[in-house]
């Protein structure tokens, strides 16, 4: 039996191409040996599940690696390019260096050098995949074709059955008594938490609506999160709740229970929480930044990528205010998420795997 | 939601954002200011700049992790044989008059300490004194133009009526 296994860089629950992977390896089961490796070690929440790269030993000519692109760490590019099995990439996108280039070059060295892998990586990769149609133009870019479009392994619903934290929706009261806007995300620059800040101290000292804000996600740049602890302390009206990283349960509780879910980021390879979110019952407002008006369609309020503070206030104001709006966008929210779940892309991945290993 | 329900819903967003800026609610500049507040302190990060203040919360942390460990007593060990024996010796000997000198340092200590937390916390102050300062400054300014704006427009009109009255003349 041949094998099929797929490398990401790090791996976590809270970690959306850690879930894809794992999501495939489950249906690579089906027909291969089949496993998860990261080159950084497992996070706890995946110690059983995911092995770290170390342990991979020497394939066969016909075995298939499938390389989940995210990153770029040259050790890995080097393992890459020695390895005799079949490569395959998933192409989830890689941010632009710009943001990074003043306050951590390191790591916008090591996005310079992703987007420098996939040329390096491109005369052997036998099979590309991207997971959205704007990941899959991105990548056309670097010279490959034949890019299967498919969002394999995304479970919209992955938090459907994490029990409610109760505890949280009490605290969560106390902070918010008349509701919070949700923003899910890691706190990094090109995220743009600091919209969703000032769209809450607008919507609070213009409007004069009692919202909170909820920031969920791990603070990843030690400067980004400084900086926005100062903006919060000079926009004090704009009461903000960082709840950092979130469990499982923390994370259904907060989509379950807010008010709306708001996206800010800058760029987008594949929107996931905002779906998470219409999953869970919540209407969404976001930018419509690189593959997310693909993604959510027309089923939430989507700003222009050029939208003025005031226009993204205005528009959580109107879904905060107008129950038919709310109604519309959770109603349908929900329908395009069903939708986007039932298309079995697996099938089309495990297609394409088996012309390989044939 | 349909497409033309989305499209009449923008159109009515951008409608109230003009009716609220022209009563003020959002005030002009106000867009501006907001971002200029916000790259304000991100010009600090991205330059690698500590503030004042950080540099000397960073100080006065040192100072405090550092005081706690003058105790007056130096270690006796030695490479030379047998001279830990004498170190040790005049360790006790002197001990009285050292541990009394120590006691004075951390009282020393203990003040500069006190002083370097009021300095951090004026540092602090002033410059977030100095950041609202300057975002009140900007939109004095950013207002002025708008007044400026607002006047060209009225002028305009004005010219544009005088021109059609001595036409009818």
């Amino acid at each position: 039996m041949p094998a099929v296994h797929q490398i990401i860089v790090g791996a976590s629950r809270r970690d959306a191409i850690t879930n894809m992977a794992l999501a495939m390896r489950d249906s690579l089961r089906t027909r291969y040996k089949s496993e998860v490796y990261s080159f950084h070690l497992p996070d706890e929440s995946v110690i059983d599940e995911v092995i770290p790269l170390e342990k991979l030993s020497w394939g066969k000519t016909n075995d298939v690696l499938v390389y989940h692109s995210s990153f770029g760490i040259p050790r890995l590019t080097s393992m890459l390019q020695a390895r005799s099995e079949k490569l395959a990439m998933v192409y989830h996108n890689i941010t632009p260096s710009s943001y990074y280039l003043g306050n951590d070059p390191e790591f916008a060295a090591a996005l310079q050098w992703g987007r420098h892998e996939l040329s390096l990586l491109q005369p052997l990769v036998s099979a590309a995949f991207a997971d959205s149609r704007f990941n899959a133009e991105d990548l056309a870019q670097y010279g490959y074709t034949d890019i299967v479009q498919l969002a394999a392994g995304v479970n919209p619903f992955r938090l459907k059955y994490e029990p409610t934290d109760s505890r949280l929706i009490g605290e969560l009261h106390s902070h918010f008594p008349d509701g919070f806007i949700l923003a899910v995300s890691q706190v990094i620059p090109h995220k743009r938490m600091e919209l969703a800040i000032e769209a809450v101290h607008l919507l609070r000292t213009v409007h004069r609506l009692d919202i909170g804000l909820v920031i969920a996600g791990p603070q990843r740049n030690v400067r980004y999160a400084r900086d926005l602890a100062k903006l919060r302390s000079r926009l004090p009206e704009a009461n903000v709740l960082m709840m950092g990283e979130t469990t499982e349960s923390q994370l259904a509780t907060l989509y379950r229970t807010c008010a709306l879910y708001f996206g800010t980021s800058d760029h987008e390879g594949l929107a996931v929480p905002p779906l998470e979110a219409m999953a869970a019952g919540a209407p969404v407002v976001i930018r419509g930044v690189g593959a997310v008006p693909e993604t959510v369609g027309d089923v939430a309020l989507v700003a222009s990528p050029e939208a003025s503070l005031c226009e993204l206030t205005e528009m959580l104001h109107a879904v905060l205010t107008n129950k038919k709006l709310r109604a519309a966008l959770v109603m349908r929210g929900r329908e395009h998420v069903r939708n986007f779940y039932s298309q079995d892309t697996t099938q089309v991945f495990l297609q394409r795997i088996n012309e390989l290993t044939s | 939601m349909k497409q033309v329900e989305i499209e009449q819903l923008m159109a009515d967003i951008q409608d109230t954002i003009a009716r609220r800026r022209a009563a003020g609610e959002y005030p002009a500049g106000l867009e501006q200011e907001l971002e200029a507040e916000f790259a304000s302190i991100l010009a600090l990060t991205h330059r690698g700049e500590a503030d004042r203040a950080d540099a000397l919360e960073l100080l006065l942390a040192q100072a405090k992790r550092c005081a706690p460990e003058v105790s007056g007593l130096t270690p006796t060990s030695s490479r030379v044989p047998f001279l830990n024996i004498l170190h040790k010796i005049m360790r006790r000997l002197i001990a009285r008059q050292t541990r009394g000198l120590a006691a004075q340092q951390r009282a020393v200590n203990d003040q500069l300490i006190a002083m370097l937390e009021h300095l951090v916390a004026d540092a602090r102050g002033r410059e977030d004194a100095d950041g609202r300062m300057v975002a009140k400054l900007s939109k004095h300014v950013l207002d002025r133009v708008a007044v400026v704006d607002h006047l060209y427009f009225i002028v305009a009109e004005l010219e544009t009526r005088l021109r059609k009255f001595e036409a009818g003349q």
